[in-house]
């Protein structure tokens, strides 16, 4: 049964309203703050531009979000893969495995982080122990270490769009690809990857966006060097109460995010849809 | 926008109970029952200012007190722009405070309330009454340096050659750059205001050697997993007591407090006044230091403070004069300028 339009608007009514009141609003004031709201002046984006700290940091910030999502495709699509071909009992195992650490605050998972990649950390100790090394391998309190520690937290962030896109797949364009000559290979190039594009692109987006706003794991796991725009947004919002700078900090990472998406839209693949016959 | 919070929800329930119950309520007096909201930073601390302020207070008072947690400058100052201000009663950091007041976040104190003189005079100021000292000072796992050969003054922190192990820092110019200059020689009556450039200077030596830490429970893990040898922490007194290995020195230390404001138009003012002076009292400050390592501000309370407790405390004089008073006047309005310089300095 077609539900009428009239009917479908009533639903979407509330959703509507709720994002416009608690998400677009406060948005647009932010937006209207950091050009000094009541009055206009651009002062917090001069100021943007003329330190160079800024400049530093937003590029920092982009980098180590563009790590973390190409680790994070690079390890979470062939996970995806290797679930989505076990049996549905264990695939489920899996599934909540991989689910699992979001039960535990970011916080402690940094604390873990810490124990297995200090100088007298766990990894270190085997290392050293075994005789691999004498000295400790620096592996945190630089690039490494966020690395590690932040493709953790978000790889859950491909691995289920993936894993989605996988499972749609039906199984006899295998059997079809298989009877018209395709080798495994020429099997996964040409009808596998194609038809989980969407859902890997959708991942990798998800991914790069949360990364953006990583600051907590970067602070405690990076060197001094490892600054995330983030960690400056909260310094002027909770420390010094400089607000407008604040805002116009984020409002500048949001249109670039924005941008980015845009990029994305433009040159994304189209997702291929399997029509049944 | 009127915001519906528990307060209106509490103000709404008790008319409605009114209206129901008025023949019952007409025969009993008739008592406004009060109430003080209290916002704090949780854990082992709130626990201990519940034992020795909040319950007491209830008990002698009849005043309820509404215990929150998360303190934040910006809550408070979303609190009073919109004029819905929840919070009564909180004990905030000099280096908040500073920023609370020059941001007009703040009541003034009403000193005929009580007598001040027992009050430390440093922590005594128009909008701010000192609740707690506490200090960020030298501390070092006492086993990896046997007896007497720990380093106890920041040029000992500095001196990596006679003191090893890698040095723990705080990433923030706070407390960090008065410590590099005590480092580098200037007296400690005349860090202020800080002559950046020399900071900086003195900084340079553990820009790439030491492990600068953001957060301030990890530096417990660090010292005791020998990640560091020594770091500048304000945890350890109480870790101390608990029977942890850690060795601290007051030597340089940054001496600050927590003092108790009033947010500005609070709905429970006259409440919050009565409870500041309950709480200032000595055996309430006594009190608290059985829970929690911070030190009293009522010069009365120490003599009253377990001896084992108070050898541990900035507010005993022989540490007290050891240390520097750390100036949140000066961080207030220079925190952003600095930090901006000291960003500059990590990303060189």
């Amino acid at each position: 049964m077609k539900r009428s339009s009239l009917q479908t608007a009533a639903l979407l009514l509330v959703p509507t309203l709720f994002v416009a009141c608690f998400f677009m609003v406060p948005l647009i004031y932010a937006v209207g703050l950091s050009f000094g709201l009541p009055n206009f002046t651009a002062e917090s984006y001069h100021h943007l531009v003329d330190s160079p700290v800024y400049r530093i940091v937003y590029l920092k910030t982009l980098k180590v979000a563009l790590i973390t999502t190409v680790t994070c495709l690079l390890l979470g699509y062939p996970t995806a893969y290797f679930v989505s071909r076990l049996h549905p009992r264990a695939r489920a195992t899996a599934v909540m495995l991989i689910a699992l650490p979001f039960m535990l605050s970011v916080l402690v998972r940094n604390y873990v982080w810490m124990t297995m990649l200090q100088d007298t950390g766990v990894i270190n100790r085997l290392l050293m122990n075994l005789g691999f090394t004498k000295e400790p391998v620096q592996l945190m309190y630089n690039q490494l270490g966020v690395t590690i520690a932040m493709v953790n937290m978000l790889v859950p962030y491909v691995i289920f769009p993936v894993l989605t896109s996988l499972m749609a797949i039906p199984p006899n364009l295998k059997v079809a690809s298989a009877s018209l000559g395709g080798n495994r290979l020429s099997t996964f190039l040409r009808v596998t990857l194609p038809l989980t594009a969407t859902g890997t692109a959708a991942g990798a987006l998800l991914t790069f966006i949360i990364a953006l706003g990583f600051y907590i794991t970067p602070a405690m796991l990076g060197g001094p060097r490892e600054m995330m725009i983030s960690s400056l947004i909260a310094f002027n919002v909770r420390e010094v109460l400089n607000w407008p700078f604040a805002f116009s900090l984020a409002t500048t990472l949001l249109g670039s995010t924005i941008v980015l998406y845009l990029a994305y839209r433009a040159v994304a693949p189209r997702g291929v849809v399997v029509k049944p016959i | 926008m009127t915001r519906f919070n528990r307060r209106t929800f509490t103000k709404g329930a008790a008319s409605t109970a009114f209206v129901l119950g008025a023949p019952a309520i007409w025969s009993s007096p008739a008592r406004a029952a009060q109430e003080l909201v209290f916002v704090g930073f949780g854990g082992a601390y709130q626990e201990g200012q519940t034992k020795a302020f909040f319950e007491p207070f209830e008990r002698e008072t009849g005043i309820k007190i509404i215990q929150t947690t998360g303190v934040e400058l910006a809550k408070l100052r979303a609190q009073v722009q919109s004029k819905n201000v929840e919070w009564d009663i909180i004990s905030l950091p000099d280096r908040l405070r500073s920023t609370a007041q020059q941001d007009g976040l703040l009541d003034k104190i009403d000193y005929s309330r009580f007598d001040k003189s027992d009050i430390l005079p440093e922590t005594v100021s128009e909008y701010c009454v000192g609740s707690i000292t506490l200090a960020m000072q030298i501390t070092y796992n006492a086993q990896t340096f046997a007896p007497g050969t720990a380093p106890v003054s920041w040029s000992d922190v500095w001196n990596t050659q006679k003191f090893p192990g890698r040095r723990g820092m705080y990433t923030g110019v706070t407390y960090t750059l008065e410590f590099a200059l005590l480092a580098d020689g200037v007296p400690k009556d005349k860090l202020y205001p800080l002559d950046l450039p020399r900071a900086f200077k003195s900084l340079e030596k553990f820009k790439r050697d030491a492990v600068w830490w953001t957060q301030f429970p990890q530096v417990e893990q660090m010292l005791l997993s020998k990640e560091v040898s020594v770091s500048p922490w304000t945890r350890a007194p109480a870790l101390i007591l608990e029977g942890k290995p850690f060795g601290i020195s007051f030597d340089g230390a940054a001496i600050t407090y927590e003092g108790w404001v009033i947010p500005k138009g609070s709905k429970n003012y006259d409440a919050a006044m009565k409870f500041i002076a309950f709480a200032l009292q000595p055996q309430r400050q006594a009190d608290l230091t059985k829970y929690i390592a911070f030190g009293p501000t009522n010069r009365k309370a120490l003599p009253l403070v377990d001896p084992k407790v108070a050898a541990v405390l900035a507010s005993k004089p022989e540490n007290f004069k050891q240390g520097f008073l750390f100036s949140g006047d000066y961080w207030g309005p220079n925190l952003t300028k600095v930090t901006e310089q000291f960003n500059e300095w990590r990303l060189k």
